[in-house]
């Protein structure tokens, strides 16, 4: 648990430390950004207060701009003095000389609405601009000299003037003159040398405010410039920024908001030197003054809740005195920036918490996870640590077992041997005691028995310890079967079971050796089958075997057995796949026999588990097939029970083991036009469905017959179709009839007629009467193989049939099949039948056939007689005089190659040149480098001093002269024995 | 009459040559090679035995006339002989060889001699014998 938890807090510490560091970082950032940001604020306080004064000096400088307006109209009115030169104007001077002046200086001057000539005698020109066109207005008459009579008669009028030289046209309209006399600032402009600016409505519209400047000119008249206010104020406003700030104008008798407050109720009233401001009230609209500023004042007055700075200013406007008021919110922006300032502040906190946040739910889930693991794991280990113990103890177990059974055996053998000593005694004293030798026999195979349970325990505890290991030999798998069936034949006989070897589709007859370990094989086969045997009451017991290349493996079991989910295939060794010559070879043991029920068929293989319902009364330790299946896996295959079809009794175990094999390159039993016609009369059918199949897989044209009665018509059915066929012959080949004598020989093109017969199917007398007719009519060669039984009198043969013991499978199948013309060839190769022995003699008096044999001996009538036994016994022989020219000629035969290669030496021991050991020495130094060791066989006059030395040269076997067949052949025994199995055919 | 009376008279001899200690088994085992393919094979290897033999005589008498005596090489030639005498079954040859070789053994020159001139006369009988009985069999055929 300590450890747990010190797991478990590593992360958090982990993470603690993270949060910590996240938070350190967060404050050092917050009290960085904080220093860095109240400057700014200070910054913007300052700027916002320096705003008003900034303003302030703005507005002065755009006044300044204005003021040569005012110079403007001095100078033209200089100019037009010059030009009128003292006189008194007349209409006709006006007309040629200020009109034109007046238009020029219309159509230059910037911002420029109005321009008029004022004559103090009535006489007047002003231009205007008016829309899109100047117009003219002028009035033609002086004052009149009486004013009230005349006064009527004094009129202006107002022409459009054109554009460009500004000369009249249209219809001129009448305009009310104005009291131009009354106005103030035409009085104050006659009074001031130096012009005079005032603030004026125009002439054509009163509504139209300008900034009038007036100068006098010399004679009798005035210039006046007009020029509009609002675009003034307008390049005023333009000129600069005013922040929410409000803006108004003053002059002494006029006033222009050019920026308001947003309240409308707020108005603004120039008092003197202050200026006021009232408020509206809400209810019944009565003015209420908030404050007053006076002028070159700052003053900070609340209206509507909100606190503003106002400045108060004088100004001069194109020389007209003007004083302005500024109000601007107090302390906006720096407000506008402290909020949002505090806003990111809070954002920052927000988010550093929400880091936080998040780290601890990571660091919560991550220790939860660790916790679960550690559990897990705290688990997994205490799971280990039982199991290591419960193998620990099993193994233990096991070896204790192990030597015990050993023991127990030793203890057992030692019991059947005095049994056995007490028999034999108890026969040579008391024959006549049946009792007691009774139960003796009944003691010993007790023993029997029990030693078999032993060895299955032995072999169990073996597998378990891991012990077994495969003894690998050459071995022919056919042969293997044949013997392990013809084994269980007679067991299953007594119990009126057929063991049958079915063949399949002949793969196993093609690979004429397999390497593997037989003896594992034959007890895996032995096992099966014994069960098969002890399981089955009735019908067969058949196995059968093929052979694959491991590739074709998964598909082949995989179509067979889509049904079978206990068959998997367990590719242990990866050794097979590299090798090329590796097949996979299938076996399997088909019984009709109780079966296993499907549930049980997994713990069929289990060890100590037999099926109880059908076990009762069987003995066994159920060992067995748990067993058989170590084996199997052992070999690297793997074994199962296979469905059976519905209806179908019993139980189908197919293993596979993977085994070095070479095919043949011949093959003996392949399919051949069918010639001959074979009758099956078995007493098993499924046996003689088997070789059905076999025969007609070979192309021969098979009748099975099922019982005894049956045998002759199926007969006459042959005969019938076989007369069709020989007429047919007949017909198309005249020379054939000369046939039938020649057909005895068994060499007949139309094939013959084989028929195998079991003795025990019925009557033989009817049997062989059938046949007898059958002969009489037909003429084609008929031989009959009548499978063995003990009653079956062997006198009554007629020469060409057969007798061949049961069971009818394997070799003598093949012997039967070899009788046939077409596989004629086959005959003489398998020639064993009991009958016929002629054979065999040829091979017996040529032992050494095939071998190649160097005689070495300076004696000539010794090498002759060698020579000629050699001969004799089937071997080649070669003879050279002394040691050295033998050692050569051995030398240049093993680098010639295998072929060339002796199978033996005979060496005499004394030669001159060289002798005999000399040459023996040689010849096995030079067959060190080959890794051959050919067999030598020294020949001496028999001193022992010359035979050990030639011993020490390395012979293998020695004779003493003179040389026979016998003693060649008693020395060359074991050598040829041991040489006929190839160590290493591969 | 004849045809009958002649292997009847080969069989006598050829027993007589066994009883009399001339021959041994290793003339049946020679006899049981020959067969139909190879008649005259024990016929062939006697002749061979006797050139042989003459040459092997030639040679000790010669080696006897030296002096000293090489002993060695009486030796050697006396085993060859003697292989090739044990290789027919010439028993009695056989025996002298071996008492010439013992004498040999210990260097006795004059044992040597004797046994020689003993080795010689049964090398002659055996011939002459033989000669006989061969020619009896080639008659019977």
């Amino acid at each position: 648990m300590k450890q747990n938890s010190l797991i478990v807090l590593r992360p958090v510490c982990f993470f603690i430390f993270l949060i910590l560091v996240v938070l350190s970082l967060a404050s050092v950032l917050i009290t960085l950004w904080f220093n860095k940001v109240a400057p700014i604020e200070n910054e913007v306080k300052l700027i916002a207060h320096n705003i008003n004064q900034d303003l302030i000096s703005q507005i002065h400088n755009a006044a300044a701009f204005f003021s040569p307006n005012n110079a403007s109209a001095v100078n033209f009115a200089q100019i037009l003095n010059f030009c009128l030169d003292h006189n008194d104007p007349h209409l006709t001077n006006i007309e040629s000389k200020v009109v034109p002046a007046l238009f020029q200086a219309f159509s230059t001057i910037p911002y420029l609405s109005q321009i008029s000539y004022i004559g103090l005698n009535g006489l007047f020109f002003a231009y205007c601009k008016e829309g899109d066109g100047p117009f003219a207005l002028y009035s033609n008459s002086t004052f009149p000299a009486r004013k009230d009579a005349e006064e009527k008669k004094y009129a202006w009028y107002l022409q459009p003037a054109n554009h460009n030289t500004g000369k009249l046209y249209g219809v001129p309209t009448k305009f009310p003159a104005p009291a131009l006399a009354k106005s103030s600032w035409l009085r104050g402009a006659l009074n001031s040398t130096n012009g005079y600016a005032s603030v004026g409505s125009g002439w054509r519209d009163s509504q139209d405010v300008l900034l009038l400047s007036t100068v006098r000119l010399d004679g009798n008249g005035l210039i006046s410039l007009g020029f509009r206010v609002k675009p003034l104020v307008d390049f005023l406003v333009a000129q600069m920024t005013f922040y929410d700030g409000s803006l108004y104008l003053f002059t002494k008798d006029w006033n222009v908001t050019i920026k308001g407050f947003p309240s409308s109720r707020v108005s603004v009233i120039l008092d003197g030197d202050q200026v006021l401001f009232q408020l509206s009230n809400h209810d019944d609209g009565q003015l209420q003054t908030v404050g007053n500023v006076s002028c070159n004042d700052e003053r900070i007055l609340s209206i509507g809740g909100n606190k503003y700075v106002f400045n108060c200013s004088p100004a001069k406007i194109a020389g007209l005195e003007f004083v302005f008021v500024l109000a601007v919110a107090l302390d906006k922006y720096s407000s506008l920036v402290h909020k949002n300032i505090r806003l990111c502040f809070a954002l920052i906190v927000v988010m550093v918490g929400a880091v936080v946040i998040t780290i601890c739910i990571f660091v919560s889930l991550i220790v939860e996870a660790a916790r679960r693991e550690m559990s897990l794991c705290g688990t997994l280990i205490k799971q280990m640590e039982s199991t290591q113990q419960s193998e620990r103890k099993s193994m233990n177990k096991s070896l204790a077992f192990a030597s015990a059974s050993h023991d127990i055996r030793a203890s057992l053998a030692g019991i059947s041997g005095l049994v056995e000593v007490c028999r034999t005694q108890l026969t040579k004293r008391d024959p006549c005691s049946s009792q007691v030798l009774e139960n003796l026999l009944q003691m010993e195979s007790c023993t029997r028995d029990l030693l078999g349970i032993l060895n299955c325990i032995l072999d169990t505890s073996k597998i378990e310890a891991g012990k077994m290991q495969l003894e690998e030999q050459v071995f022919d798998v056919e042969q293997l079967l044949e013997d392990v069936v013809d084994l269980y034949h007679p067991v299953g006989m007594k119990k009126g079971v057929d063991v049958i070897l079915d063949p399949c589709d002949g793969s196993i007859s093609r690979c004429c050796w397999a390497r593997g370990d037989r003896s594992k094989l034959k007890q895996i086969l032995s096992n099966l089958l014994s069960n098969a045997v002890k399981f089955t009451t009735e019908g067969h017991v058949s196995v059968g075997a093929w052979a694959r290349k491991p590739y074709l493996e998964n598909e082949m079991l995989g179509s067979s057995q889509t049904n079978c989910c206990l068959f998997k295939i367990h590719r242990a060794n990866n050794e097979s796949n590299s090798d090329p010559n590796c097949m996979d070879f299938t076996f399997e043991v088909n019984d009709t026999g109780k079966g296993i029920p499907r549930e049980k068929r997994k713990s069929v293989f289990e060890n100590y588990i037999q099926v109880r319902e059908t076990a009762v009364g069987q003995q066994g330790t159920g060992l067995g097939l748990g067993i058989v299946q170590s084996l199997v896996r052992l070999m690297g295959g793997e074994i199962g029970i296979v469905d059976k079809e519905v209806g179908e009794r019993g139980t189908c175990f197919r293993f596979n083991v993977l085994m070095t094999a070479s095919p043949s390159t011949v093959d003996f039993w392949e399919p051949k036009p069918p010639k001959s016609r074979v009758v099956l009369l078995l007493k098993s059918g499924q046996r003689s469905n088997v070789l059905l199949a076999f025969m007609q897989r070979l192309g021969i044209k098979v009748h099975a017959v099922k019982q005894h009665q049956q045998l002759g018509p199926s007969l006459k059915k042959i005969k019938q179709k076989m007369m069709i066929l020989s007429n047919h012959s007949c017909n198309s080949s005249s020379s054939s009839r000369s046939v039938p004598l020649s057909s005895l020989d068994g060499v007949d093109q139309s094939g013959m007629v084989l028929m195998v017969v079991d003795t025990c199917v019925g009557h033989l007398s009817d049997i062989k009467r059938e046949i007898g007719d059958f002969r009489k009519d037909v003429r084609c060669y008929t031989r009959v193989v009548w499978l063995d039984s003990p009653n079956f009198d062997q006198d009554e043969l007629t020469p060409p049939d057969l007798v061949i013991s049961k069971p009818f499978h394997g070799s003598r199948l093949y012997e039967t099949v070899g009788l046939l013309p077409e596989f004629g060839g086959v005959a003489t190769r398998r020639e064993e039948i009991s009958t016929a022995v002629g054979g065999a003699e040829e091979e017996e008096g040529k032992p050494l056939a095939g071998k190649k044999i160097l005689v070495v001996d300076d004696d000539p009538v010794g090498r002759k007689i060698a020579t000629f036994v050699a001969c004799r016994l089937g071997a080649v022989a070669i003879c050279c005089e002394n040691g050295a020219v033998a050692s050569q000629l051995v030398c240049e035969r093993l680098k010639g190659g295998e072929s060339g290669r002796f199978d033996c030496i005979l060496m005499d021991c004394e030669m001159p040149v060289m002798n005999g050991s000399e040459a023996t020495a040689r010849i096995r130094e030079a067959e060190g480098s080959y890794s051959v060791r050919t067999a030598i066989v020294a020949l001496s006059a028999g001193d022992e001093m010359e035979r050990n030395r030639m011993m020490e040269a390395g012979v293998d076997a020695y004779i003493t002269k003179p040389l026979n067949t016998n003693n060649l052949l008693k020395a060359l025994s074991p050598l040829t024995t041991t040489s006929k199995m190839p160590e290493s055919p591969i | 009459m004849e045809g009958n009376q002649l292997p009847c008279q080969a069989s006598y001899m050829r027993n007589a040559l066994f009883n009399q200690g001339y021959l041994d088994d290793q003339f049946l085992q020679l006899e049981d090679l020959q067969d139909e393919a190879n008649p005259h094979f024990v016929e062939e290897v006697v002749k061979l035995f006797y050139s042989d033999s003459a040459r092997l005589i030639r040679n000790i008498e010669l080696t006897l006339e030296n002096t000293p005596s090489d002993f060695e090489k009486l030796d050697n030639i006396m085993h060859q002989y003697k292989g090739s005498s044990s290789s027919i079954g010439a028993k009695k040859v056989k025996k002298e060889c071996t008492q010439f070789q013992e004498y040999c053994e210990v260097e006795n020159i004059d044992g040597c001699l004797r046994t020689f001139q003993e080795v010689k006369q049964e090398h002659a009988s055996l011939k002459r014998k033989l000669e006989n009985y061969f020619q009896l069999v080639r008659e019977a055929r």
